[in-house]
């Protein structure tokens, strides 16, 4: 047998195999930007009757309206919506903003205030048992809240965010002789939470936990990891708090009810929101 | 396009958070690699071995760890059997990555092995070579050439199989990538450039097996000659 003969072919086969791929992705891209016209205001009439909704919730509920179709990234829906699987991609306010600034194939539905529809909360969670770590977190947060810290944060890191360059990421103090709690970050929300062109962990949420830092006296260390894999890190004692939302409610133009959920669960407990956003509606130019 | 290319990789100095995340997959890989085809060795041997017990070992090992997910297997022990220590998440993933490839390279060396003509080993007993010197000069080199082709495609296989270790808290190399469209907002076009750059770490894998054939071949010819 001659090997050479065999990974030559094989040379030329992955060759053609990259040729194509990137001219699918080509083609894809093209397409999308052309056929993005007759998505727009298409979120109420689709091929299969209901309107496709992406969403980053574990489990929707069905609804006679609307067809959930789940991910577990912000890259992923935005990719499904960008090849037309799905119709709508749901996504908090600002991360909403962020995406449609940086993406000049995709804008807001509806625009503005009139798009709104739904309301999310962001907390932090930390195993139902840590009563100490969970009280600690909730002070500090509503001090925060209550002296305009959090409003501060936001203007320099939301508000103020330009697409063309990035503030520092906040740095996390290390606080003598204090506790060290192990944050998961996912890098997949920004502005809330996203990683820097350095490699670091970066955004509002970081920046908030810097400032919950010192006036809880806790050090906080990052971990890296899947936003699918958040609740094994939890129940599995590799990491103490997880950034996540909770208390969604996703509702139609007329402010109709379609769906709630909340990521609480009996093992994992919310702190009190760090900030509320409502929900829009991401579709194709 | 050019503006997408700058904005993605270049600006702040991405191409080289790029380039950490791409030399995390290749240690992860190398290490998975080397440490699964030793394993692999002694799995084979014992498959092979005269022992019952042995055997149904290695029977067990092989078909467990061929017909589990890695995803999952990486999970369990990171998650459940490891949880409480304080072994870094990139050694655990080296561990189930490594157990893993033992059971296809098992597999391979067995599959070759058994494609060897038996008899040209018992011909070499009855010239006088002993048992370690006609498996060693006469089964294993002729093995071995059959073996490559299969552990270049399982190599190829645990190099992709890699990029699920976000699951456990490792940047690689599709990690850094999915940041990146996170934080860019291009998802699409770094989804490409993952596609280009682990193609090309296959094709170094398939030239590194390439370059194994040509010295092979200059080898032989050069102990003919010599010989």
């Amino acid at each position: 047998m001659n090997m050479g003969d065999i990974t030559r072919r094989e040379f030329l086969v992955l060759t053609a195999g990259t040729l194509a791929t990137v001219g699918l992705a080509g083609c894809a891209q093209a397409s999308s930007g052309s056929s993005g016209t007759a998505a727009t205001g298409t979120a109420a009439a689709t091929t299969a009757g209901k309107p496709r909704w992406g969403v980053i919730i574990d489990n929707p509920t069905t609804s006679d309206k609307i067809e959930f179709v789940q991910f577990d990234s912000m890259t992923t829906m935005l990719s499904a919506l960008q090849a037309g699987q799905i119709d709508v991609a749901r996504a908090p306010e600002c991360v909403a903003n962020y995406i449609v600034q940086r993406n000049p194939k995709l804008s807001i539905s509806g625009g503005g205030s009139t798009g709104k529809k739904g309301t999310v909360k962001l907390s932090m969670g930390v195993p139902a048992g840590s009563t100490a770590l969970l009280s600690k977190l909730n002070d500090a947060i509503d001090g925060l809240q209550l002296d305009g810290t959090l409003l501060a944060l936001q203007k320099t890191y939301i508000d103020d965010l330009s697409a063309t360059s990035e503030p520092q990421p906040a740095k996390l103090p290390v606080v003598d002789g204090a506790e060290t709690v192990r944050v998961v970050v996912t890098g997949d929300m920004p502005p809330f939470d996203y990683v820097s062109a350095a490699g670091e962990p970066a955004g509002f949420n970081v920046a908030v936990l810097s400032a919950v830092s010192q006036r809880a006296g806790v050090t906080f260390q990052l971990v890296t990891a899947s936003a699918g894999s958040r609740t094994a890190m939890i129940s599995s004692g590799r990491a103490d708090a997880v950034f996540w939302m909770q208390d969604f409610m996703l509702s139609d133009a007329q402010g109709a009810k379609i769906l709630e959920n909340n990521e609480a669960t009996e093992k994992i407990v919310s702190t009190v929101p760090f900030h509320e956003d409502t929900y829009l509606s991401i579709v194709l130019k | 396009m050019g503006d997408v290319f700058y904005r993605t990789l270049i600006a702040g100095g991405s191409y080289l958070t790029v380039l950490r995340g791409l030399a995390v997959t290749v240690e992860m890989s190398v290490l998975s690699v080397l440490v699964g085809a030793a394993l692999g060795v002694l799995v084979c041997a014992a498959r092979l071995s005269s022992n019952r017990v042995l055997r149904g070992i290695a029977g067990a090992w092989i078909a467990i760890l061929r017909g589990s997910p890695v995803l999952l297997l990486l999970m369990l022990m990171y998650y459940v059997v490891f949880a409480r220590t304080t072994l870094p998440a990139p050694l655990v993933a080296v561990a189930a990555f490594s157990l893993n490839f033992s059971a296809h390279a098992a597999e391979c060396f067995r599959a070759a092995l058994g494609a060897t003509d038996s008899g040209q080993a018992e011909a070499a007993r009855t010239l006088g070579f002993s048992r370690w010197q006609a498996f060693r000069l006469v089964t294993l080199p002729q093995a071995l050439e059959v073996a490559k082709p299969t552990l270049q495609s399982a190599i190829v296989n645990l190099v992709q199989w890699t990029s699920v270790v976000g699951y456990v808290t490792i940047t690689d190399l599709t990690r850094v990538i999915n940041n990146i469209g996170s934080r860019t907002m291009e998802p699409l076009f770094m989804i490409v450039v993952g596609i280009v750059l682990y193609l090309g770490l296959s094709y170094v894998c398939f030239g590194l097996f390439a370059l194994s054939d040509r010295l092979g071949k200059r080898g032989a010819r050069g102990r003919r000659n010599h010989g």
